[in-house]
C-alpha cells in the first residue's frame, strides 16, 4: 500500500504530460518494466487503485458541490456560490437535492464549507436549548 | 415551568438562521485512529477537529447523537494532515468533512469536577449528570516562567513517616514514584491523597489522580476508598484506563495538568498523581508508530524525553503576585527488574526535582513502604520541610544508611564492637518504626513526636519484634494523656525547648505505664 502509492503519485504526474497516444503508450510500457524489474509486479492492483483515488481527488479539488433542499438551476446555484466568494468559473459545478436540509443549501470545496441549512440552524438551536449555552 | 417555557419562546422568536461558513477538510483514509485528512487550510498543531458524521442524516437523527467524533492534529504535512481520533472511529470513513475549530485541543474546567470521575476529554464517566463548566484549559499549555514562581516552601506531608522525615515533599515539586510494580507505588499516591483529611480544610489541595492504562476494576476500588475515607470531596479522578485508546492515554496526563492549573491558577493548590507514566509513554510511542512518525530508542519517537518534560514543567509553586497557588507532581514510573537506568525511568528521574524509590527485595522482607533510603532523594523539599520534623528528623536519613551498610557487613562477621552492635539495633529499630500499613496515614504531628522518641532512645530497650506495638502504645499514650504537644506541634510547627522537655517527660510516663515493653529485652551494653 505504503509503495503502491508511491508508484501511483509518481505515474500520475508523468502521466499530465502524456497527452499523446503516443506517450501515453510509452508511459504504461515503461511503469511496467520498472515495475517488473523491481519485483514489484504484484503491486499493479493497488497501484491502480491508488491512481483511481488520485484522480477522484483531483476531481474534487477542481469541483464545487452544491446541495440544495430543493431544485435549483445550475446558474442559480453559481449565483449562491458567487454571493459567498467561491468562484465557480473553470472548475465542475456539481448540484444535489437533499430533503433532509429541510431549507436553504451547503456549498463545498475542497477546503470550505458555506452551510446554509436550516437543518444545521435548527440543529444549533437545539442543542443551545438543551445545553443551555 | 413558566420560565422554561418563556426562554425557549425568546430563542425561537430570536431564532434567524445564520450561514457557517467553515474551513474543513476530507478524510481520505483511516486505520487503528488515525485518520489522514486533505484539506484544512491553516489547521494549527494540536487543533481540536470535528469530524462531522452527520452528513446525509435527518435533523431527528442528528439530535439523537449525543457524542461528536473529535480529533486533534498532529502530524501538519505538505499535501495532508493526520489526526487522531478521540473517540468512536468507526463512526469515520473516507469521505467524512472534518470542520477546523481554529483552537487548541482544551477540556471544559470547573470546581464542580471536584468528587468525579472524567474522561480525558472532561466527560463525567460515573454517572453522576452533566458537569458545568464556563471555562476551557487548553491540554497543552505552556508552563509559566520564572517570574512567575516562587521556590518551594510550603510543605505537602503524605502521612507517610518514612517520606514526610527523610525525603520531605513541598507544595509544587514533582517527586517521582519509582519502582517495580507490586512495591506499592499507587498505595504511596493514595495515602498522599488520603492524609490531606489531616490537613485545614483551607489548607487541603485538591487531588487528582490520572489513570493511565490501568485496570478499570483498579479505578473502582480507588474510587470506593476514596469515598470510603471520606477523601473523594477533595479528589478528582481523570482516568483513560487500559481499555481506553491510546491517544486518550496521551491526553489524560495533560488534562490531569490542564485540571490542576485550573485550581492553581485560583490561588489554590492542587496536587496531580499522574498512574503511570511507563504506559503514557507506550501509549505514545503507538501513537507516534501509527502516524508514520520515525522510532527512535526502544522505538519510542524522538520528543519522548519533551513530552514528558513539558508536562511536568507545568508543575509550580507560583508567586505571590500570581496568587501562590500550587501544582505539585507525583509522576509514577513501573521499572523492570530494578532496572532505573532504562530509557523512561532516566528521562523522567532527570526531569523531576527527586524519586522515592520503591524496592521489591524490601517489600518482600516486609518493610513496607519499601522505601530505599539511600536511592530516595527529595531535590527541593527540604526548603519546604517543618522545622519540628527537620529538628527530629535530622540524624534518621544518616542513620539509617549507616545501618543499611553495617547490616550487610554483619552476615560475613560475627564479632562486633559495641558502638557497632548499638546502632545495629538502633537501625532495626528505626526500619520498625517507619513501617507502616497502606491506607493508615500519619498525621504529622504524631509522626514527630514518634521520630523524637525513637532518637531518643525510648524503643532501644523494646524487642525489635515489638517495637510496632511500642509505637502505636506510644502514641495512644500521648493521645489520651498529652493532646497538648500535638496540638502544640501543629501550632507551632516546630520544637521549642519546652515541647521538647514535654516530650521526654512524656517518654517518662509511658516508660512507667507500659513496664512489661521494656523489661523482656537487653539492650547491648
Amino acid at each position: 500500500m505504503f509503495y503502491a502509492r508511491h508508484y501511483a503519485e509518481a505515474i500520475f504526474d508523468l502521466g499530465k504530460d502524456a497527452h499523446t497516444e503516443e506517450k501515453r503508450n510509452r508511459l504504461v510500457k515503461n511503469v511496467l518494466e520498472a515495475v517488473a524489474s523491481r519485483g514489484h509486479r504484484r503491486l499493479l492492483p493497488g497501484i491502480v487503485r491508488e491512481i483511481e483515488k488520485i484522480e477522484h481527488r483531483e476531481r474534487q479539488m477542481k469541483t464545487v458541490f452544491i446541495t440544495a433542499a430543493r431544485e435549483i438551476s445550475l446558474s442559480e446555484g453559481e449565483r449562491i456560490a458567487r454571493e459567498h466568494g467561491i468562484e465557480a468559473k473553470g472548475k465542475v459545478v456539481t448540484h444535489s437535492v437533499d430533503g433532509s436540509l429541510i431549507g436553504g443549501y451547503v456549498i463545498r470545496t475542497q477546503s470550505r464549507r458555506v452551510d446554509g441549512s436550516y437543518k444545521s440552524a435548527l440543529l444549533d438551536l437545539y442543542n443551545r436549548m438543551t445545553t443551555g449555552q | 415551568m413558566q420560565s422554561i417555557v418563556e426562554k425557549l419562546k425568546k430563542e425561537i422568536e430570536n431564532f434567524t438562521p445564520e450561514t457557517r461558513d467553515e474551513k474543513i477538510g476530507m478524510v481520505v483514509s483511516v486505520s487503528d485512529g488515525i485518520a489522514e485528512i486533505e484539506g484544512l487550510p491553516d489547521v494549527l498543531m494540536s487543533e481540536m477537529l470535528l469530524f462531522d458524521t452527520g452528513e446525509g442524516k435527518t435533523l431527528e437523527e442528528l439530535t439523537r447523537e449525543t457524542d461528536a467524533v473529535i480529533g486533534m492534529a498532529q502530524n501538519l504535512e505538505e499535501e495532508r494532515v493526520r489526526a487522531v481520533i478521540l473517540g468512536d472511529y468507526g463512526k469515520v470513513r473516507e469521505g467524512t468533512v472534518v470542520k477546523s475549530t481554529g483552537t487548541i485541543l482544551s477540556i471544559p474546567v470547573s470546581s464542580e469536577m471536584v468528587g468525579r470521575v472524567v474522561d480525558p476529554l472532561g466527560n463525567p464517566l460515573d454517572g453522576g449528570g452533566s458537569i458545568k463548566a464556563k471555562q476551557r484549559n487548553p491540554i497543552e499549555r505552556k508552563a509559566y516562567g520564572v517570574i512567575d514562581r516562587q521556590s518551594v516552601n510550603v510543605p505537602l506531608h503524605t502521612g507517610i513517616k518514612a517520606i514526610d522525615a527523610m525525603i520531605p515533599i513541598g507544595r509544587g515539586q514533582r517527586e517521582l514514584i519509582i519502582g517495580d510494580r507490586g512495591t506499592g507505588k499507587t498505595a504511596i499516591a493514595i495515602d498522599a491523597i488520603l492524609n490531606q483529611l489531616n490537613e485545614k480544610p483551607e489548607d487541603r489541595p485538591i487531588c487528582i489522580y490520572v489513570v493511565i492504562g490501568q485496570k478499570d476494576s483498579k479505578v473502582a476500588k480507588l474510587v470506593h476508598q476514596l469515598k470510603q475515607k471520606g477523601a473523594f470531596d477533595y479528589s478528582i479522578v481523570v482516568s483513560a484506563s487500559s481499555s481506553a485508546s491510546a491517544a486518550l492515554q496521551f491526553l489524560a496526563p495533560f488534562a490531569g495538568a490542564a485540571v490542576g492549573e485550573f485550581f492553581m491558577d485560583q490561588g489554590k493548590d492542587a496536587l496531580v498523581i499522574y498512574d503511570d507514566l511507563s504506559k503514557h509513554a507506550v501509549a505514545y510511542r503507538q501513537m507516534s508508530l501509527l502516524l508514520r512518525r520515525p522510532p527512535g530508542r526502544e522505538a519510542y519517537p524522538g520528543d519522548i524525553f519533551y513530552l514528558h518534560s513539558r508536562l511536568l514543567e507545568r508543575s509550580a509553586k507560583l508567586s505571590p503576585e500570581r496568587g501562590g497557588g500550587s501544582l505539585t507532581a507525583f509522576p509514577i514510573i513501573e521499572t523492570q527488574e530494578g532496572d532505573v537506568s532504562a530509557y523512561i525511568p532516566t528521562n523522567v528521574i532527570s526531569i523531576t526535582d527527586g524519586q522515592i524509590y520503591l524496592e521489591g527485595e524490601l517489600f518482600n522482607k516486609g518493610i513496607r513502604p519499601a522505601v530505599n533510603v539511600g536511592l530516595s532523594v527529595s531535590r527541593v523539599g527540604s526548603a519546604a520541610q517543618t522545622k519540628a520534623m527537620k529538628k527530629v528528623a535530622g540524624k534518621l536519613r544518616l542513620e539509617l544508611a549507616q545501618f543499611r551498610e553495617l547490616e550487610a557487613f554483619v552476615q560475613f562477621s560475627g564479632d562486633l564492637d559495641l558502638n557497632t552492635k548499638k546502632q545495629i539495633e538502633r537501625g532495626k529499630r528505626m526500619v520498625e518504626i517507619l513501617k507502616q500499613d497502606k491506607g493508615m496515614p500519619e498525621p504529622f504531628p504524631r509522626q514527630v513526636s514518634l521520630i523524637f522518641g525513637a532518637i531518643n532512645g525510648l524503643f532501644d530497650a523494646v524487642p525489635a519484634e515489638r517495637v510496632r506495638e511500642a509505637g502505636l502504645k506510644f502514641l495512644t499514650h500521648i493521645e489520651n494523656h498529652h493532646k497538648d504537644i500535638l496540638e502544640k506541634i501543629e501550632e507551632y510547627r516546630d520544637m521549642p525547648e519546652d515541647v521538647a522537655k514535654a516530650l521526654e517527660a512524656a517518654i517518662a510516663s509511658f516508660k512507667t505505664a507500659h513496664g512489661d515493653l521494656f523489661s523482656q529485652y537487653e539492650s547491648p551494653r
